[in-house]
């Protein structure tokens, strides 16, 4: 989205997305074109605003979700330690199974 | 009497890579580590030392993110959450089962504050929406998955773990006597 300058005027453009396209649409010169630039421009730092708010938000809940992260990798290792104590081996796609050979040490 | 003894010498790791490394070596399919896969799970320090700490804290963070300066709301919040957990925890429960019950009322916790946050979040555009449903989506599937979880353990490991401690509380209440019978 732009002005662009040919011989002694200046014609603003603004760039659209047409089926997955970027296409140019002319706006026009003058007083009509600088309006629309303006208000492009507004919308374009309200488009920035709103993406900044989301990354600080998105920074913020996954600080606020990690001792979580951190807790559950702790949990899964007590139960890997429960269930092999207990006899049992993980088999393909997370399966828990008795072991087959009869240990002495599980008894 | 020989087999409780040998019991008792078995060494136990006391920091986190050792636990790690024994877990490792049990997973290769090395049955020498049960004994002390056994005796990790028996004291809840040990548990502790991986989990507890971490457990406090998650729920913690959800609650002050939650309740923020309302007093009452934290507090009742909290009551709240102490009758989940002696809900879940039943009588006796394992230290295993206790740090799982943790998890599961951790878990809870990030379920309502992804619900709240959705609930209270006003003129959304596509991008939050689509942020606040994932992480909904997320929280459920770790709430699901601990409380699949903390069932998988009392059905299968919790009745063999149970029994070797009343065992050897019996081997130590009697003296020399050991009974197999229990």
């Amino acid at each position: 989205m732009g002005w662009e300058s040919r011989g002694h005027g200046l014609y603003f453009y603004r760039a659209k997305r047409i089926g997955g396209r970027v296409v140019r649409e002319y706006v026009g010169t003058g007083q009509v074109a600088e309006l629309a630039a303006e208000i492009g421009r507004s919308e374009s730092d309200r488009k920035d605003a709103e993406r900044q708010a989301l990354r600080e938000a998105i920074q913020e809940l996954t600080a606020l979700d990690a001792p979580l992260i951190a807790l559950d990798e702790a949990a899964n290792l007590w139960v890997r330690i429960a269930l092999l104590a207990a006899g049992y081996r993980q088999h393909a796609r997370g399966v828990w199974r008795k072991s087959r050979g009869r240990n002495k040490a599980t008894e | 009497m020989a087999g409780t003894k040998q019991q008792n010498e078995v060494e136990v790791p006391t920091t986190g890579s050792g636990i790690f490394a024994l877990v490792k070596r049990a997973q290769a399919g090395d049955k020498s580590t049960v004994p002390a896969l056994k005796k990790l799970l028996e004291k809840p320090e040990h548990v502790d030392l991986m989990g507890g700490n971490v457990a406090a804290e998650a729920q913690r963070s959800f609650i002050n993110a939650m309740a923020g300066k309302n007093l009452a709301f934290k507090e009742s919040l909290t009551r709240k959450l102490e009758l989940l957990r002696s809900e879940l925890a039943g009588l006796n429960p394992t230290p295993v089962e206790r740090l799982l019950i943790e998890r599961l009322v951790a878990t809870w916790l990030q379920v309502q504050d992804a619900d709240i946050r959705y609930a209270q979040a006003e003129n959304l555009s596509k991008h939050w929406g689509d942020y606040f449903i994932s992480r909904m989506d997320r929280a459920n599937k770790r709430y699901l998955a601990a409380l699949k979880t903390l069932a998988q353990v009392r059905r299968l490991a919790v009745p063999v773990l149970q029994f070797n401690i009343a065992r050897k509380q019996l081997n130590i209440a009697g003296g020399s006597v050991v009974s197999d019978d229990i």
